[in-house]
């Protein structure tokens, strides 16, 4: 076991790699609770793919992670949220573009609900009626989306920015692909995915250190999971151009729903993801967050409805900008203004040392809440391979001139404008 | 965990001392009776608190000076809590021994403004920012339907009468939205300072005598010392036939919520034996309406109770489609029944048991639960936590079965989808 120090944090964190390929990652902090987390590196935006070795690449339907994610918590003699709830903890799972985290919190009882967690996410079992009862109920979660005027912006803009790569398709998957999921999609899914090499185990709170790790190597002693075997997702070329550059949608509403996604291409003029992603975020709050000369302007303007959100997403070889905003009539003036504020390449020193400031005083915060330890975890092995250990002094020294300098070529030129519109007559 | 409460005067300081967190909590209520005419002023008061400032003149002054003083969290709202209205600041900021010595009193300082020393012109709000939130608000309230969980919860407002008097519709709210003006929003101010009462809450890492001084040195409140306003409110009569209203919509999920109200509700089962009803019922995964209605059924993605004990009420909650609502009521309504008759398990029983025991340990693991849970002993005279504990384990099957007679539904409403 090896301990990392994230300097200045308080925070220490001991790791080691199973011999079945499991990445462990445990840190105790001053809390009764304890939360355990186990991430399986795969999400909704992975739909095509194979073991090394197989032939051809199964396809499966959009939807499938999710879809998954439900079926793990279904087994045939026992039922893995009861045990939690038997113990008082709370449990629930998740799942994003790249993975599906299964996790729970709890103050008693901690072994039982790691043996409940670790069974859960080994044991599948699917069958034909399990699987067609899901379907209902995960229809039911869909249609919540259907009716969100943010989601239906934000999916649209999906489709309208890749062409190829599966990140185009929502997590959830449309109904259609809900209704075609079978229980060999599910096992060829999980058969993939599922192997421990594949997997993140992260436990924050009241630990004993050694004692989890013995229970965890004993646990995966009396479980044989075979060799792990690489994975090999279907690689698809993606063209810079987004694939529609505006759509209008109507629907019976009463405002105007914008989603803008800018998609562009990695400069990679920068070794270190950590820091590229740093400047990318500090570039949008610099011009959206409430810093900026914006906050002003959209708190009074009587047009804006709400602030200008603003995102970043790496996917693939790019970086998604995308805003988001509720209008009361001129859309065409707010897209002008996020195209405008986004082009202007004019920044002010001494905001992005507040910006700076801001950001260091979240990284404290962040360090908190167990569950929140366990996110920074999960994102930095997916994200950078290793933890970041040194990000309160990657941010503390940022430069601006650096900063400047990754910024000043980015092409901005790609761009989707998806407007939900009122209803009005015969559109 | 230390606590200790200083006597201001015209308010009450409480400490509470923790070396858990690397931060530090502050609370600011103000609680005044709940009146129907309050919705006219309550979503203007906090949204203009919140955006405008005596001594920074944007927002975006405001949010530099803020991260200037390393970033607080903060947020200023009512919150409907029994007969009282809370007028609250909730904060969480960086303790000075991971920033700069000087910080926990500026951060207070800045804070308490908000609150204590709003921008006022000519005896009333600032005029443009006033007119600006008001024009906003008005839009806010007018797309309500565009958010069919918001849009059905505020309907189902207008159908189910909560006090004694009904609550404003939408339609109204809009209407008395229009004609406030900025004098009048500050004459309700002026009224909540000299009316209500205030406590402050502070935890963390902290020395209590030194916060002491930094509030008196900082917070200067204006108003008298009150007794605590009445919080309970006992429901006296329910529809004997439930008024179900349902209403179309062009959505392709329809919302139901379901309102039933407790009629002579003790003090024992508004604090203990309701909320195991509450998640037994509609709780977690296990509780009854999941496993029926969701897992066996397979009619919706969630469903679940909300519990008001100060009030007496209980809502239920489901996102179905609008074709199933006969199937969909008459199962909630067989599971209200099961509560009556005991149909559950005691597997179930303990397990809300062992998950309310967690959730007393959880406390100290959370500032803003060590501040709420001490508010609610001060409120509403919640038992300390270890008598919550020992409280909690004497609640019997038949404690539930007794109290679930006493829950009639009285309101349903269901905003129909028909788009598929």
């Amino acid at each position: 076991m090896k301990k990392l120090s994230y300097e200045k944090l308080d925070l220490d964190i001991y790791t080691e790699t199973l011999k079945n390929g499991l990445r462990v990652f445990l840190c105790k902090i001053p809390r009764n609770e304890i939360h355990a987390r186990m991430t399986a590196m795969f999400g909704g935006s992975t739909l095509e793919f194979k073991l090394k070795g197989e032939k051809g690449f199964t396809k499966v339907p959009a939807g499938i992670a999710h879809f998954l994610e439900h079926k793990m918590f279904e087994k045939e003699d026992y039922d893995p949220l009861q045990i939690y709830e038997r113990n008082g903890a709370s449990a629930n799972a998740f799942t994003s573009e790249f993975i599906t985290s299964y996790h729970f919190t709890g103050v008693n009882n901690f072994f039982e609900n790691l043996n409940n967690l670790l069974r859960c996410v080994h044991e599948p079992y699917f069958t034909y009626e399990n699987v067609e009862k899901e379907k209902g109920i995960i229809a039911q979660e869909k249609k919540e989306d259907l009716d969100s005027v943010y989601y239906i912006v934000h999916d649209k803009a999906l489709m309208n920015t890749f062409k190829n790569l599966d990140y185009k398709n929502t997590v959830l998957g449309s109904l259609e692909d809900i209704a075609s999921i079978t229980k060999e999609d599910l096992y060829n899914t999980y058969n993939t995915f599922y192997h421990p090499s594949n997997m993140i185990l992260t436990i924050s709170g009241n630990i004993d250190i050694d004692g989890t790790m013995k229970f965890i190597k004993d646990y995966y002693s009396r479980h044989d999971f075979g060799k792990a075997k690489e994975i090999e997702i279907k690689e698809k070329d993606e063209p810079t151009k987004v694939v529609k550059e505006k759509e209008i949608i109507y629907k019976e509403n009463q405002t105007k729903e914008i989603y803008i996604n800018y998609k562009v291409k990695k400069n990679n003029k920068l070794d270190d993801r950590y820091l590229s992603r740093i400047y990318m975020n500090i570039y949008l709050a610099m011009k959206f967050s409430g810093l900026s000369e914006l906050s002003d302007i959209t708190t009074k303007d009587k047009n804006f409805l709400s602030g200008i959100n603003a995102r970043m997403e790496e996917v693939g070889n790019f970086y998604i900008l995308s805003f988001n905003v509720t209008v009361k009539d001129d859309t065409d003036m707010a897209v002008k203004l996020i195209d405008d504020t986004l082009k202007d390449m004019n920044f002010d020193e001494h905001r992005f040392d507040l910006i700076k400031k801001a950001n260091l005083n979240s990284l404290i915060l962040s360090t908190e809440n167990v569950g929140e330890i366990c996110s920074m975890i999960v994102n930095q092995m997916r994200l950078y391979n290793g933890l970041v250990t040194n990000m309160y002094f990657k941010l503390f020294n940022l430069d601006f001139d650096a900063f400047k300098n990754f910024i000043k070529d980015i092409d901005l030129n790609n761009r989707c404008v998806v407007i939900l519109e009122p209803k009005k007559g015969d559109n | 965990m230390k606590y200790k409460k200083f006597d201001e005067g015209n308010y009450n300081l409480y400490t509470l001392v923790t070396d858990r967190f690397k931060t530090i909590d502050l609370r600011i209520n103000i609680r005044i009776q709940n009146e129907r005419d309050n919705d006219k002023y309550i979503p203007m008061l906090w949204r203009m608190l919140v955006s405008t400032s005596s001594k920074y003149d944007s927002l975006k002054e405001i949010n530099e000076a803020a991260v200037d003083i390393y970033d607080p969290y903060y947020g200023i709202r009512f919150i409907g809590s029994g007969k009282q209205d809370v007028l609250s600041l909730s904060a969480t900021f960086v303790s000075e021994k991971y920033t700069e010595k000087g910080m926990n009193e500026k951060n207070i300082k800045f804070l308490a403004d908000f609150i204590f020393n709003p921008k006022i012109i000519n005896d009333g709000f600032d005029e443009e920012m006033f007119e600006i939130k008001k024009e906003k608000l008005i839009d806010y309230y007018l797309s309500t339907k565009d958010y069919p969980r918001e849009y059905a919860e505020s309907r189902f407002r207008e159908e189910m009468t909560f006090f004694d008097y009904k609550e404003h519709s939408l339609d109204e709210i809009i209407e008395l939205t229009r004609s406030l003006t900025s004098k009048e929003l500050y004459d309700f101010y002026k009224k909540v300072i000299n009316e209500g009462k205030l406590d402050i809450f502070i935890s963390g890492n902290i020395d209590p005598l030194e916060i002491k001084k930094i509030c008196e040195r900082n917070i200067t409140f204006l108003g008298n010392y009150h007794e605590d306003p009445e919080h309970v409110f006992n429901q006296k009569s329910y529809n004997k036939k439930p008024i179900i209203v349902i209403e179309n919509s062009s959505n392709v999920q329809s919302n139901l919520i379901i309102g039933c109200k407790t009629i002579n509700m003790t003090d024992y089962e508004r604090k203990y034996v309701s909320l195991l009803y509450s998640w037994i019922l509609g709780g977690g995964m296990n509780s009854l309406l999941n496993q029926t209605v969701r897992e066996k059924n397979s009619l919706c993605y969630y469903i679940y109770t909300n519990r008001n004990n100060l009030l007496g009420i209980f809502k239920i909650y489901a996102g179905i489609d609008g074709k199933d609502f006969d199937k969909v009521y008459d199962l909630i309504e067989e599971e209200i029944n099961n509560m009556k008759k005991g149909n559950f398990s005691d597997d179930l029983l303990e397990s809300v048991k062992n998950t309310y025991y967690n959730s007393l340990i959880s406390i100290e693991d959370h500032q803003d639960d060590i501040i709420n849970s001490f508010i609610s002993e001060i409120y509403t005279g919640a038992d300390d936590v270890e008598t919550r504990r020992k409280m909690m384990g004497k609640v019997t099957k038949e404690d539930i079965m007794e109290f679930a007679k006493k829950i009639h539904i009285d309101t349903v409403f269901l905003l129909k989808g028909d788009r598929s």
